[in-house]
């Protein structure tokens, strides 16, 4: 159902979608009226552990059933290292969030450390966004660690707050994030009462003032130095707060925690009902008859994949990576598109696709076909000629993008498996110094120091045995001996002594005397 | 034939894979003629090579490795004791160009600046026909070409170049190593340097790490059949040509102390006798003139008089800006010293026998180390300059060796290992007490690392190899070294990384194996503390005490250390003294000689605590082997307590020499770095054998000189120490609120925090009085109300933390140009930052103005301070409703802001908690019977765990009625983890023990009551 309402919206291209799920900001004097018409309900969701569930997730599966066996803790990377969150097991042994790492690893010295990991907690908090999708449309993520939901027109549907709280908490328990959450009439309210408070709590408009009024100042996460000054004048709980004149409070704290708490009781609206992005795109085109050929599908295609781009564009998105499922009457035929560089130009994925299905023999016809990107990526836009409108932007290729696609081309052709690039490193052993890798975007350029004798340009793969033909006095050793000795950092150890050497029938090779015995002399590569 | 003119030691820091005595005993081996120790720059590895060419009898020429910022390089060896001085300038100048480590070298400086060495180029790149003719025009004669064939593919280009060049210019060559290593073996030593050096790691180093083995020591046979025999020849004679030894050099004293008419020797003695008759204004005694007249003619024979004048000198300075100092050392307790007034030890009253620290025997220079007070050492380092010159004076170096943290961190990340693991490691390494690299594994695998993991093997071999490595140099903690000539002549100088610090190359042992002398100037806070309270004193009472006039052996004094009633008191403060003060009874001030040395590491180790204890109390008959033994022991009841007694002990009855004793005693101070104690071991044995000490006798010393090996303590030491010691207790027992003063305002320091000092204090009856911004000073201060009455003590506005003494001082001359009105007039006047305000609102120290802190703050916040115009038009504004501070809310609030509270202890506000729960207060705890069970709740301030109380912890908990002393075992502490390492609030349930007026509780059980304290949090001092 959630599939088919997207679907909706994303064929009404008229309507951009907004852009990124940030908090709108309210302007300065709303009116008090369009506030009141309807009280809203807002749920926040508050994650106390959301570094350490994203840890455990990014972890890969054979580690996490380590982890669960173990005491761990995620650790800051600043320079003090503290520890961000640990697990229960951690936690009994007296670590807790704030220590230092040398102090949790006092505590316990089992400890398993691991960094933190901001990129991941946002993506983990981006993804509860969406799953929370599921029972509002108004879903708001606050970083680093909260999301706000209105969910008045939600109660209905679930059956009243109570089931509705207990719906989201039995869904994300799972994710063992440390959520804690309350309903209150304005979001700020429930954010405050969420944080300062482990068991779900359902605030009523008329016990707002009071629910609010016991609540400590810690809780409202002000910037520290208003809460020290808040402590200087005694100032403990909201209530002690709320006593104050909010104009002298204003000149002494700065307007903005004042304005906050204007919002938290309602006398302010801070966050508008708004969209939030989701973070795939789905489309699926249900055929009228069967398709046998692959000609006619990739004709059939080309609307789909221009309904993409009009989306991509309009809401400034791109992507790298595309599945385009061929369904069968029985099973199914996946195509994966994996791009070199996130793009919105469908013209560029027609073509791959066009490769895609050149090799592709349909095992039967098809019947339906599912179009799924599963991410949206935010486009960085470049700088364009004015004259340039939004529909031809992506269609002016930059060389490395050129270059780019030229892989996707034929890695598309021979398989990505097929193509390598060779690449260089600095190391003195011959064979270390260059190697056959997948291709990417990021070739280094590397110094070779200039006072390196010629090396051959062909080397073989593996140096060839000459012992034999070294005694027989097949090779002409034409230069002093360059010894290279590398330490066993990096696989076995290697002590060789190489010459440039000309055979009998006048080729110039390189060849070596291993210095460790047997002592045997091999032929590595050719000159020219 | 060959000698080796280019190799470079480890002192070229993260270069050299191997020690300059390596390099030395090496080349030796391989039957070298000589060899040059050439570091980058440096010769800060040369001393240690120059022993070692003494020991293997093969020629060192001292030399560096000269790089120019144009590329240009030449090695330079010294032929003469002129061309090593100009050596040392040019270094001296090159490395004062540049930052600490590095050094920058032009060209043009090598002109005229080195004409008593000989010079061998090592031509590099394109310009070398120029270069050559560059230097040809300077130092012909003494110009070589140098070659280095190191089998990098280029070998026959090298020599063919070599041989144009030689032809083309006319100039030798020789051929020489460029050694990095002594043998070939060091090679993953040296790549992991480099890595180390290049702060990357060895999978990326690429082309920076040698491409091979080769720049180690080769045998004679492998160079001949490399270089021409020609040019091996050369290098001997270039050898020959350089003759400079390190012996040459002689050190001379500073001569301008010595007035004209005098000699040094004359000069001393006037001093001295002008000393003797200040302290003996009647007539000197017959013994002390005795003495003086044999320590007289004892220096004159061995020439050290001009040592003695210096340290006068600086003594007298001191004196002239009354900063307190004290001698010590081993020749600071002599008459001379004590007249001259660089030690206030009467020696007269003791036995210490200066013959045995300078004697005939050993040329070893005599040690007198100065304390001065801790905050104003710097006049004395800045007038030591000025009187000398800086470039006559200069800060011995400590040379900062790779240990096994910072090496397991260092080659860790060279290796690519996981950051986090090898911090880990490192945490958990951070709780050993020792640093054997031989227990790495066993560490390695309590931490999860797979010690047979290859890659872990390697870790260990090289952090086992690296460690003792030289990193960097540092400065001396007040090592001075004063020439009568230039410096930068004697040893070249360096900057430290401190602004407008200088570093001579050499550390203490380099000077010691030269001969060099030495001044130690160093700080003590004690010191500071005790002129402040002298000061205080002297205002309070219109007395002119001064720390030579404090009475001697007071019998209160003494009372007071019997009672352990020693908070604050120098050295004998910490827990364990203060556990055995009660039971050794000082009465005199030898006694607090002995406690000050018995409370110590060595004797601990030893065993020599409790045999002295049960002796002196009686228990326990004395007895000696011999009557040689009873001379040596008898001061200490038969037990060895000093270093000196170790020595002499090893003399009378093992028949070593005084130089083999002396030996012995260095082997002993630097067993832990060298470990060649055992060498001893069986002569000593021998030696007591033969004068029939029985077996038992033999083996207990050596235990004995094992315990002192590591943490020895001489008795001259002990007696300064004790001096001070004495002079800060009698200043707590008759001054309590000045010693308090003095204390506190030379924080920080000692033990105990201003909150513990405060707490002390007022239990001796002297009334507290709380910060206050209409009478505080910035120090504490002693009010007076009348004449005749105890003065009270005003805490300060120091306390305050982040209050700076600059806005204080604004503060107070606002303050002294009339009494302020209010807070606007204060804000008005003072104009003191709003951060400033704050932190005094948040002391309370606005109470007289303000009333309570939170209107305090609440006023404060209002002021507008950024517009003189609105200065007098404030707003109008209503009281705020702010809630007046709790008690508790008071109490949080002074611990925050100034450490300490005057209102009731945090612990009195749960004391009917405490009561619900059956819990005892310490005062209940004190007055329990010896074994009885307790339970007891209270702040933790202080956790110490000395390396000698094995696996022991000493905890300081405190509540309202008093200090309870929790002693927690290692096993209890392993049980209760959490509780031990994180309680603020703790809950201690345990045996309750009293013996010999001492009381201690032995925790059972120990749990973390934090929480009760709310956000109120203690700090603990925590000691290892």
């Amino acid at each position: 159902m959630a599939a088919a309402a997207q679907l909706m919206l994303f064929e009404m291209p008229v309507r951009p979608i907004a852009p990124a799920p940030q908090p709108i900001e309210s302007p300065p004097t709303p009116s008090p009226a369009s506030s009141r018409r309807r009280s809203q309900a807002w749920l926040a969701l508050h994650f106390t552990d959301l570094s350490l569930a994203a840890a455990y997730n990014a972890a890969p599966l054979d580690r996490r059933a380590s982890l669960d066996a173990s005491a761990w803790a995620v650790i800051d990377d600043d320079r003090l290292k503290h520890v961000v969150a640990c697990n229960e097991r951690a936690w009994n042994y007296g670590v807790r969030p704030g220590h230092r790492m040398n102090a949790a690893i006092a505590l316990c010295s089992s400890l398993t450390l691991i960094s933190r990991d901001m990129a991941a907690e946002t993506s983990l908090l981006e993804r509860i966004a969406s799953e929370c999708l599921k029972y509002t449309s108004a879903v708001s993520v606050q970083p680093p660690n909260e999301v706000l939901l209105e969910v008045r027109g939600s109660f209905r549907l679930f059956g009243g707050p109570a089931a509705l709280i207990e719906r989201i908490q039995a869904d994300l328990c799972g994710l063992n994030a440390g959520l804690q959450l309350a309903l209150a009439p304005t979001a700020r309210s429930a954010q405050w009462l969420a944080r300062s408070s482990t068991t779900p709590r359902v605030c009523f408009p008329r016990e707002l003032s009071e629910a609010l009024g016991s609540l400590p100042i810690t809780s409202l996460q002000w910037p520290l130095p208003v809460e020290l000054q808040l402590t200087r004048f005694g100032v403990m709980t909201l209530g002690d707060l709320m006593r104050l004149s909010r104009k002298d409070l204003a000149r002494r704290i700065g307007g903005g925690p004042v304005r906050e708490l204007q919002q938290a009781m309602g006398r302010t609206t801070w966050l508008h009902r708004g969209w939030s992005t989701p973070p795939s795109y789905h489309d699926r085109v249900l055929l009228d008859f069967e398709i046998e050929t692959t000609s006619l599908l990739e004709k059939m295609l080309e609307r789909p994949l221009a309904r993409l781009k009009r989306t991509l564009i309009g809401a400034a998105r791109t992507i790298d990576e595309l599945t385009i499922t061929l369904k069968h009457r029985e099973g199914c035929t996946p195509i994966a598109i994996r791009l070199q560089q996130a793009t919105a130009d469908t013209a560029h994925l027609s073509t791959l696709l066009h490769e895609h299905l050149d090799r592709l023999a349909l095992r039967a016809p098809v019947r339906e076909v599912a179009i799924d990107a599963p991410r949206l990526l935010v486009a960085h836009a470049r700088n364009h000629s004015l004259a340039m409108d939004p529909a031809t932007r992506a269609d002016v290729p930059a060389a490395s993008e050129l270059k780019a696609r030229l892989l996707e081309q034929l890695q598309s052709r021979f398989g990505v498996n097929a193509i390598r690039a060779l690449a260089m490193r600095a190391h003195h052993v011959p064979e270390r110094a260059q190697w056959a890798e997948a291709p990417s975007q990021a070739s280094a350029a590397i110094a070779t120091p200039t006072r390196l004798p010629r090396r051959p340009l062909w080397l073989f793969r593996e140096p060839k045995p000459a012992t034999r033909e070294y005694l027989q006095g097949a090779f002409r050793i034409e230069s002093s001996p360059e010894t290279i000795e590398a330490e066993a950092w990096e696989g076995a150890s290697v002590r060789r002594a190489y010459y440039r050497a000309r055979t009998r029938e006048g080729v110039e090779c390189w060849i070596y005397r291993d210095l460790q015995s047997p002592h045997d002399w091999f032929v590595h590569g050719l000159f020219g | 034939m060959y000698a080796e003119l280019h190799a470079l030691s480890n002192f070229s820091f993260l270069r050299g894979a191997s020690f300059p005595e390596e390099l030395v005993e090496r080349a030796a081996e391989l039957g070298y003629r000589a060899i040059a120790i050439t570091d980058e720059c440096s010769v800060a590895g040369i001393v240690r090579a120059h022993e070692a060419s003494k020991k293997h009898n093969l020629p060192l020429i001292v030399g560096a490795t000269l790089t120019c910022t144009d590329g240009l390089t030449v090695v330079a060896l010294s032929q003469s004791r002129r061309g090593y001085g100009q050596l040392c300038r040019l270094i001296t100048k090159a490395r004062r160009a540049a930052v600490k480590g590095a050094y920058t070298l032009e060209r043009p400086w090598l002109d005229g600046a080195l004409d008593e060495c000989c010079l061998v180029w090592l031509p590099d790149g394109n310009n070398t026909a120029a270069d050559g003719d560059w230097l040809q025009a300077r130092f012909a004669g003494r110009l070589w070409i140098g070659v280095e064939l190191h089998h990098d593919g280029h070998d026959r280009e090298h020599v063919d170049r070599a041989r144009k060049l030689s032809d083309a210019l006319n100039l030798p060559v020789t051929a020489c190593g460029g050694v990095l290593m002594h043998v070939r073996e060091r090679k993953p030593l040296h790549d992991v340097l480099t890595a180390i050096r290049l702060r990357m790691p060895l999978s990326q180093c690429g082309y920076a790490l040698e491409p091979n083995r080769d720049r180690h020591l080769h045998a004679i046979k492998t160079l001949a059949a490399r270089y021409p025999a020609e040019w091996l020849a050369e290098s001997v004679r270039i050898a020959e040509r350089c003759r400079f030894s390190l012996d040459e050099i002689k050190y001379q004293f500073p001569a301008e102390l010595v007035p004209e008419g005098h000699t040094a020797a004359s000069w001393l003695r006037k001093l001295s006798y002008e000393g003797a008759r200040e302290r003996w204004p009647d007539q000197i005694p017959e013994n002390v003139q005795t003495l003086l007249e044999h320590e007289l003619s004892l220096i004159a024979e061995l020439r050290y008089e001009h040592f003695f004048l210096t340290v006068h000198d600086l003594v007298r300075f001191a004196k002239s800006r009354r900063i307190l100092c004290q001698g010590r050392g081993s020749a600071a307790n002599s008459v001379v010293c004590y007249c001259l007034g660089i030690t206030i030890v009467d020696p007269s009253r003791q036995q210490v026998l200066f013959e045995r620290f300078i004697s005939k025997e050993r040329h070893e220079p005599p040690d007198i180390d100065v304390d001065f007070e801790h905050e104003r050492r710097e006049e004395v380092m800045q007038y030591l300059y000025e009187r000398y010159g800086r470039h006559r004076a200069g800060i011995a170096a400590t040379v900062i060796t790779y240990r096994l943290k910072s090496a397991l961190r260092d080659v860790g990340k060279a290796l690519g290992f996981d950051l986090l693991q090898i911090e880990r490691l490192i945490g958990t390494l951070a709780r050993r007490e020792s640093e054997d690299p031989q227990e790495l594994p066993n560490w390695l695998a309590e931490v999860g690392f797979d010690a047979s993991n290859p890659l872990v093997e390697r870790l260990m071999q090289l952090v086992a190899e690296i460690v003792r490595f030289p990193r960097h140099l540092s400065q001396h903690v007040g090592g001075f070294v004063i020439a009568a000539h230039r410096l930068d002549e004697l040893v070249p100088i360096e900057n430290a990384s401190m602004e407008n610090r200088t570093v001579i190359q050499w550390d203490k042992d380099d000077l010691e194996s030269l001969g060099l002398l030495k001044v130690d100037v160093l700080a003590l806070g004690m010191l500071t503390a005790v002129r402040r309270t002298l000061d205080l004193h002297n205002r309070a009472t219109g007395e002119s005490l001064t720390m030579a006039t404090i009475p001697i052996e007071d019998p209160e004094t003494y009372e007071m250390f019997c009672r352990a009633d020693t908070v604050g008191v120098f050295q004998i403060e910490s827990r364990a003294q203060m556990s055995m003060l009660p039971r050794l009874q000082p009465r005199e001030f030898y006694d607090l000689v002995i406690e000050i040395g018995l409370v110590r590491p060595g004797p601990i180790v030893g065993d020599m605590v409790h045999p002295y204890l049960r002796r002196r109390m009686g228990l326990e008959p004395i007895t000696y082997p011999s009557e040689a033994v009873r001379r040596v022991l008898e001061r200490t009841k038969g037990i060895p307590i000093w270093q000196e007694q170790a020595m002499e002990l090893a003399v009378v009855a093992a028949g070593f020499t005084l130089g083999e004793a002396d030996a012995l005693r260095r082997a002993m101070a630097a067993w832990r770095r060298h470990g060649n104690l055992e060498t001893f071991h069986e002569k000593l044995l021998r030696g007591l054998r033969e004068r029939g000490y029985s077996e038992q006798f033999a083996d207990q010393l050596w235990r004995q000189l094992q315990g002192f090996s590591a943490y020895g303590f001489p008795e001259s030491h002990a007696a300064s120490f004790a001096a001070i010691a004495y002079a800060s207790g009698w200043l707590k027992c008759h001054s309590p609120a000045a010693f308090a003063a003095g204390l506190i305002n030379s924080q920080p320091m000692g033990f105990y925090t201003p909150s513990q000092i405060v707490r002390d204090v007022r239990e001796h009856g002297v009334e507290v009085r709380a910060i206050d911004v209409t009478r505080s000073d910035w120090d504490c201060t002693l009010e007076v109300d009348a004449p005749g009455r105890a003065p009270a003590l005003r805490l300060g506005l120091r306390l305050v933390k982040g209050l700076s003494e600059a806005a204080t001082m604004q503060l107070l001359s606002a303050r002294s140009a009339s009494p302020f009105a209010g807070t606007g007039d204060l804000v008005q006047r003072s104009r003191l930052s709003r951060r400033d305000l704050e932190l005094l609102a948040g002391a309370n120290a606005l109470s007289a103005l303000a009333g309570n802190r939170h209107h305090a703050a609440w006023a404060l916040a209002g002021v507008e301070t950024d517009y003189a115009l609105l200065a007098d038009a404030p707003p109008n504004e209503a009281t705020p409703l702010l809630r007046a501070p709790s008690e508790g809310q008071n109490i949080l609030a002074d611990f925050r802001s100034a450490g300490l509270s005057l209102r009731r202890h945090p612990v009195a506000l749960l004391r009917d908690r405490l009561i619900r729960r059956r819990i005892q207060s310490a005062r209940e705890v004190l007055e329990s019977e010896n074994g009885a069970e307790v339970r007891f709740v209270g702040l933790v301030t202080l956790r110490q765990s000395p390396s000698t109380a094995k696996h022991t912890t000493f905890m300081t908990v405190e509540d309202e009625t008093g200090i309870v002393q929790v002693i927690v075992w290692n096993r209890v502490a392993q049980e209760y983890r959490a509780a031990f390492l994180g309680a603020a609030l703790m809950e201690v349930r345990g045996t309750f023990q009293h013996e010999n007026g001492v009381k201690h509780l032995i925790a059972l059980a120990l749990f973390d009551h934090s929480q009760w304290l709310g956000v109120l949090r203690v700090p603990s001092r925590d000691f290892h």
